[in-house]
């Protein structure tokens, strides 16, 4: 199973939320592409959260260390020679996704490199995210190949961190493929359901930190922001908008989710490939409280597999979004 | 508590139990009722009464029932059983360190846990509790067989089986939690110390096991406060050392196996409260028993509402919390024994 992005933000939250304050400096910039390294024809300087880097204009070895991040190069088309361990998770991941990180190098473990495994696998750059990478491991990261740390505005900031690692790998063009793709699939689809989308208030909520706890995605997390910003679903009143930790979403108190999800009346969450969901989720919808709630009454609780990490599994969760809710709900 | 001029020593009088006692059952009362009232929803007076007397199925009532009042036994429960269990460890060890920890038993419960989830696929909690006792009597036996038998059998050897023996358990625990993310999940969860998220029946069978440990500890308390004489002492005085020691360590498998598996392993509890009722109290074993039971949860209680209220309205896991509030306690508490031996007349 794949851990959620509920789990994965969890995890991110206990081990690397103190290195955010530290990460929001600027992410890369297109436009600070140095003239020199176009000059030279084989590398070009782009701007990361920890300063200018060069790095080569066609990698050819790309290691990419943080969680999502393979997917993120995987989207642009580049294969990945070093990847963190995916072992525990794998059986979540999609036969493609499965098959291209199967040749590369395992290079440590979710927040803990392994420096050593990664120098083996000879990168010609390094790219990860900079809610996992703080300036002390980029420094280290750095003395193994040119590395590429970008962080975008927030974490669930997967349109500008994308870019940025497209600028930085050279991918650009399949970047704005891949964006154009998922744009006009996105407006199709809030036009051909714009009745359903206006008519629902939403949310989508998860496992929490801790036991007789749950999640609400914020409109900075992957999925709210698909859910609230691309797709213009309404969130609920109740509903956090923000928070200064930069998790993307908050995890409360389940005495507070009837307050929380006061009026929406469509419930998203996770779900695993095989169509159960996780214990933790499954102990939130089974809760007295949650029961109690509209959602759970009508019955328009709905499990969405796609973890969103670029603009293709974007793209993949807007499909998934008509199969499994919009198109039942328009009938 | 005041001091009085014997002799030129100066000595502690012990606050007389007629009147503490009264005393710390109203304040276990009153954190009751706290931990009832209290919590993320503002709940009006007659909300809590209509949920406690006569529930309609409101949302209020939910709360009340489904969430704060097993919240609540589990806090006393585990409250007593950690801090109770400290007592009887420092006395059996010798070991003014010694806690719930020490001898395996945290780490035996949560193995044990790990295997339930990831071996077994058991996820209910009702299942889950009776193996965290299994797990906590295998660990403390081991530690027993091993460390506490034989030629050269020492307290430090015990203690020193029981840190050795909880390693490698915890390290296999953390294993099986990587082999399966369902199970990493649960016991990520589960570890991180919690009163929330059990229903009001696991809570009650919880209190009830607790209370069980509870009646064994009543039964051997005697001989407890003979062996913390010194076992010289205690058979001088005709003290069962062996029936002690045994009906100790049963007790210490059923308060920590029922504290570990309801509320996963909270620390400095079982260190803090013995402790802090020391310097009050003074040695008296039976007393240490007594008001450990009572505040314990207290601490517990008191901690998990402030947990709810400093970042509200998120909340920090319990475990933390009574870290943070222990570890500085326990350093005050060093450093005012240091103060007073230095300042104590030779």
């Amino acid at each position: 199973m794949r851990p959620s992005p509920r789990l994965r933000a969890a995890l991110a939250a206990a081990v690397i939320v103190p290195l955010v304050l530290t990460a929001t400096a600027c992410a890369p910039d297109a436009d600070s592409s140095s003239d020199d390294g176009a000059a030279s024809g084989d590398t070009v300087v782009v701007d990361s959260v920890y300063g200018e880097v060069t790095v080569p204009a066609a990698p050819e070895r790309v290691a990419a260390i943080s969680y999502d991040t393979p997917w993120q190069v995987m989207s642009l088309d580049l294969p990945v020679v070093a990847a963190i361990d995916y072992t525990q998770w794998i059986d979540g991941y999609t036969e493609d996704q499965q098959a291209y990180i199967a040749d590369a190098a395992k290079v440590g473990s979710y927040g803990e490199v392994n420096f050593e495994a990664l120098a083996g696998a000879a990168p010609d750059v390094i790219v990860g995210d900079a809610y996992e990478v703080d300036e002390a491991t980029f420094t280290r990261l750095s003395e193994i190949a040119p590395t590429v740390i970008v962080g975008g505005d927030e974490r669930g900031d997967w349109q500008s961190i994308t870019e940025d690692l497209a600028t930085a790998l050279g991918a650009h063009d399949t970047w704005e493929e891949a964006k154009a793709s998922y744009e006009a699939r996105r407006d199709e689809v809030k036009e051909q359901y714009a009745d359903v989308i206006a008519a629902n208030t939403w949310a989508n909520f998860s496992l929490g930190n801790e036991v007789g706890q749950f999640s609400i995605q914020l409109p900075s997390g992957s999925t709210g922001n698909l859910v609230v910003n691309e797709m213009g679903l309404t969130y609920g009143d109740g509903i956090p908008q923000d928070t200064d930790d930069g998790a993307g979403y908050v995890s409360l108190p389940l005495e507070q989710i009837g307050t929380v999800l006061d009026g929406v009346t469509v419930g998203l969450t996770y779900e695993n490939p095989d169509g159960s969901k996780m214990p933790g989720i499954q102990d939130v919808i089974d809760s007295s409280l949650f029961q109690q709630l509209e959602i759970a009454k009508t019955d328009r609780v709905y499990g969405l597999v796609s973890n969103v990490t670029d603009y293709r599994t974007a793209e993949e969760w807007i499909d998934e979004l008509v199969a499994k809710v919009l198109e039942p709900l328009s009938q | 508590m005041t001091t009085l001029a014997t002799g030129g020593r100066r000595t502690l009088r012990r606050p007389p139990d007629a009147v503490v006692l009264p005393i710390v059952v109203l304040l276990l009362l009153a954190a009751v009722a706290v931990s009832i009232a209290v919590g993320p929803r503002t709940l009006t007076f007659d909300d809590l009464l209509a949920a406690l007397t006569a529930p309609t199925g409101t949302e209020a009532d939910l709360i009340v029932r489904d969430v704060r009042l097993p919240r609540t036994f589990v806090g006393i429960a585990a409250g007593s059983a950690l801090a109770v269990a400290g007592v009887i460890m420092q006395t059996l060890t010798r070991n003014p360190l010694a806690e719930p920890g020490l001898l395996g038993v945290n780490a035996g419960a949560s193995f044990a846990v790990a295997i339930a989830i990831v071996v077994l696929r058991i996820g209910e909690f009702g299942a889950t509790m009776w193996f965290a006792f299994l797990g906590a009597a295998v660990a403390s036996a081991l530690v027993a067989v091993i460390g506490g038998v034989g030629r050269g059998a020492s307290i430090g050897r015990l203690t020193l089986t029981g840190v050795a023996i909880g390693a490698v358990l915890s390290a296999a625990t953390a294993a099986l939690s990587l082999i399966d993310p369902h199970a990493y999940q649960s016991l990520r969860l589960w570890g991180a110390g919690a009163l929330g998220g059990r229903s009001l029946d696991a809570a009650v069978l919880t209190l009830l096991v607790v209370a069980v440990g509870l009646v064994l500890v009543v039964l051997i308390a005697p001989g407890l406060g003979l062996l913390a004489l010194g076992e010289d002492t205690a058979r001088a005085l005709g003290g069962r050392i062996g029936i002690a020691r045994l009906g100790g360590f049963l007790a210490i498998v059923v308060l920590c196996g029922a504290a570990t598996a309801a509320a996963g392993p909270i620390a400095f509890v079982g260190l803090l409260v013995p402790h802090a009722l020391r310097a009050v109290f003074g040695p008296d074993t039976r007393r240490l028993l007594i008001y450990s039971a009572l505040v314990g949860p207290i601490l517990l209680l008191l901690a998990d509402v402030l947990c709810g209220m400093l970042i509200a309205p998120r909340s920090i896991p319990v475990g933390v919390m009574t870290a943070f509030l222990g570890a500085p306690v326990l350093v005050a508490l060093v450093l005012s024994r240091r103060v007073q031996a230095e300042g104590a007349p030779s």
